[in-house]
C-alpha cells in the first residue's frame, strides 16, 4: 500500500455542520443570555476561570453556543479573546479591598470580622428539589443592624497570625510578572507563570492533582484552610501614571489562603516550626479549585524529589483546558499517514512484505 | 471627590444617570470622538499574600470609548461590552477635566452616595444574617 494525498469530504464536513446547528438548536435559541446567566452562574463562574476572561455575557454565550460543554466553551472564549485587543493593564488589585461576600476560615473559630457563612450549597441536603421542576422564585429578606460594619476592610487571617508572630511577614514583591498570554512558559518557571497556569487551568484537573499531592503523592498532609473569601474585588486603570486611577467594574474572585504546617523531619525538631501559605486566587465562586489551587501552589514552591505534583512542567503543561482537551480530541482527527506507517512497521516485523 | 470615587459611583450604582447627563448636555461641550466605543480586553494583576507577590489572574473585556476639545481628553472604560455608558463615562470626564457643568455633575454625585449607602446598607444586612453566632451553640 502506497501514500497518496487525497482530498475530499467538504460537501459532507458541510453536511455535518449543518446537522449539528440544527440539532437541539430551536430550543437552545429559545434560551435567553439572561436566563443563562441567572440560572447557570457556577458554570459561567468555571468557564470564565478556565477561560480566562471575565465578562459573564460571552461565557453565557459560549454556553449557549456550545450547548452547555463546558470544554467547547471555554474554547470559544479563548479564541475570542485572541481577536480583541488589549488595551489596558490593571493597576495592582488587593483583596484587602474586596466587598466580601462569603468568608470562613476552617483553621480558627473566632476570626476578626466573623465566619461569614455567604451563598452556599455547603450545607445543603444532595438531593434532587423537585420544586424547582417549576419554580418560581421568592425571597424574604429581614432587617439586620449593619451599622459600622464593612466588608469591604475584613481583616485577612494570615494578618492574625502576623500578630501572633507565627507567620513571618513578607516585604511586597513589586516585580512585573511574567505573561503566559504573551511568552511561553519556560521551565523552571516563575511563581508568576505557576499562578498564571493554575488560575486557568482545568477545574477537574487543578481539583485531581491537588488531592493527589495531599493525599500521598507529595505534601501527603493535611493542609489548613486559613480562609476563603468570595467577593466582589474593584479593578482600576491609571492610563496616564499619574496614580489618578480610573475604576472600571468589579470582578468576583475567590481566595485561599492554605497553612501548609512546615514541621521538618525528626533530625530538625530543633529547629522552629514555622507555616507556609499556599495561594489559591481565582475568578467567579471556585472555592474547590481555588482550594486545589493552593495545595499546588505550595507543592510546586516546595517540591519533593521525584513526586509528580511537584514537577511544574508536568503540572503546568496538562492543567490548561484547551491544550488537553485539544490534544485529546485532536486523535479522533484523520491519521491515515501515521497509522498506515505504523502498519507497515508491524506487518515488517511480522516478515510480511513492505507495501 | 477624586476620579476613582466618581468613576465608582456612576458604573456602580449611576449608569441611568451618566446617560441622562450624556444625553442632556452633549451639546453643551464642543468635542470630537478620538475613538469611537471599542471592545478589548485589560489584564488585571493581582498581588497574592503567600509571598506578596504579583501574578496575572485574567482579562477582562472593557469598553473603551476617548474624545477631546482642544488638548483635554475625556476617557470613559467600563467592564463589559457597554457602548453607551463609555461614552457617557468619557463625556463626564471630559466635563471634569475641563472643569464644566460640575454644579449638575456634584449634584447628581451627591444622589449617587446616598444610593451606594442604602445599597451597601441593605446588601451587609443580607450578608450578616449569615453570620456565625458560636454562642448558639451552647443554647
Amino acid at each position: 500500500m502506497g501514500y497518496v494525498a487525497v482530498k475530499g469530504g467538504t460537501k459532507a464536513i458541510s453536511a455535518s455542520v449543518e446537522m449539528y446547528k440544527n440539532k437541539n438548536r430551536v430550543e437552545a435559541l429559545e434560551m435567553e443570555i439572561s436566563q443563562i446567566k441567572a440560572g447557570m452562574a457556577q458554570m459561567i463562574n468555571q468557564i470564565m476561570s478556565e477561560a480566562s476572561l471575565y465578562d459573564r455575557d460571552l461565557a453565557a454565550l459560549a454556553v449557549k453556543q456550545s450547548e452547555g460543554n463546558m470544554e467547547e466553551a471555554v474554547f470559544l472564549l479563548r479564541a475570542h479573546r485572541s481577536t480583541l485587543p488589549r488595551l489596558y493593564y490593571s493597576t495592582v488589585t488587593n483583596t484587602r479591598e474586596m466587598f466580601v461576600e462569603r468568608r470562613v476560615s476552617a483553621s480558627f473559630k473566632d476570626i476578626p470580622g466573623g465566619q461569614i457563612l455567604g451563598a452556599s450549597p455547603d450545607f445543603t441536603h444532595r438531593l434532587l428539589d423537585d420544586t424547582m421542576t417549576y419554580s418560581e422564585a421568592s425571597f424574604e429578606m429581614t432587617d439586620a443592624d449593619s451599622y459600622g460594619y464593612s466588608l469591604s476592610r475584613l481583616p485577612k487571617v494570615i494578618d492574625y497570625l502576623a500578630s501572633e508572630g507565627l507567620l513571618n511577614k513578607v516585604p511586597e514583591d513589586n516585580e512585573t510578572p511574567d505573561d503566559i498570554t504573551k511568552q511561553t512558559i519556560e521551565f523552571p518557571s516563575s511563581r508568576s507563570e505557576r499562578l498564571q497556569s493554575l488560575t486557568r487551568g482545568q477545574t477537574g484537573a487543578v481539583t485531581s492533582l491537588g488531592y493527589a499531592e495531599i493525599r500521598g503523592y507529595g505534601y501527603s498532609s493535611h493542609p489548613n484552610i486559613g480562609e476563603v473569601r468570595v467577593g466582589q474585588q474593584p479593578v482600576h486603570i491609571d492610563p496616564f501614571g499619574d496614580g489618578e486611577g480610573y475604576f472600571i467594574g468589579d470582578v468576583e474572585l475567590t481566595e485561599v489562603d492554605a497553612f501548609m504546617p512546615a514541621d521538618g523531619d525528626a533530625a530538625e525538631q530543633s529547629k522552629e516550626m514555622e507555616f507556609k501559605i499556599g495561594c489559591g486566587l481565582v475568578f467567579g465562586q471556585n472555592e474547590t479549585k481555588a482550594i486545589a489551587m493552593s495545595v499546588l501552589d505550595y507543592s510546586l514552591s516546595h517540591p519533593v524529589p521525584g513526586v509528580a505534583t511537584g514537577d511544574d512542567e508536568f503540572v503546568l503543561l496538562h492543567v490548561d483546558s484547551v491544550e488537553s482537551t485539544g490534544f485529546i480530541s485532536h486523535l479522533k482527527l484523520p491519521h491515515y499517514v501515521t497509522f498506515q506507517s505504523v502498519l507497515d512497521r508491524i506487518r515488517k516485523t511480522k516478515g510480511g512484505t513492505e507495501s | 471627590m477624586d476620579k476613582k470615587r466618581w468613576t465608582s459611583l456612576f458604573i456602580r450604582y449611576g449608569r441611568n444617570e451618566a446617560s441622562h447627563f450624556y444625553n442632556t448636555y452633549k451639546d453643551s461641550a464642543d468635542f470630537d470622538i478620538v475613538s469611537a466605543p471599542t471592545e478589548g480586553l485589560t489584564m488585571i494583576k493581582v498581588r497574592e499574600h503567600a509571598e506578596s507577590s504579583l501574578f496575572y489572574i485574567g482579562e477582562m473585556l472593557v469598553t473603551e470609548t476617548k474624545i477631546r476639545q482642544g488638548q483635554t481628553v475625556g476617557m470613559g472604560v467600563v467592564k463589559g461590552s457597554n457602548e453607551n455608558l463609555s461614552m457617557a463615562m468619557s463625556f463626564i470626564d471630559l466635563c471634569f477635566n475641563l472643569g464644566i457643568l460640575q454644579d449638575e455633575l456634584q449634584d447628581i454625585l451627591k444622589g449617587l452616595e446616598m444610593a451606594e449607602q442604602h445599597y451597601v446598607k441593605k446588601k451587609t444586612d443580607e450578608i450578616l444574617k449569615t453570620k456565625v453566632d458560636f454562642d448558639m451553640m451552647t443554647e
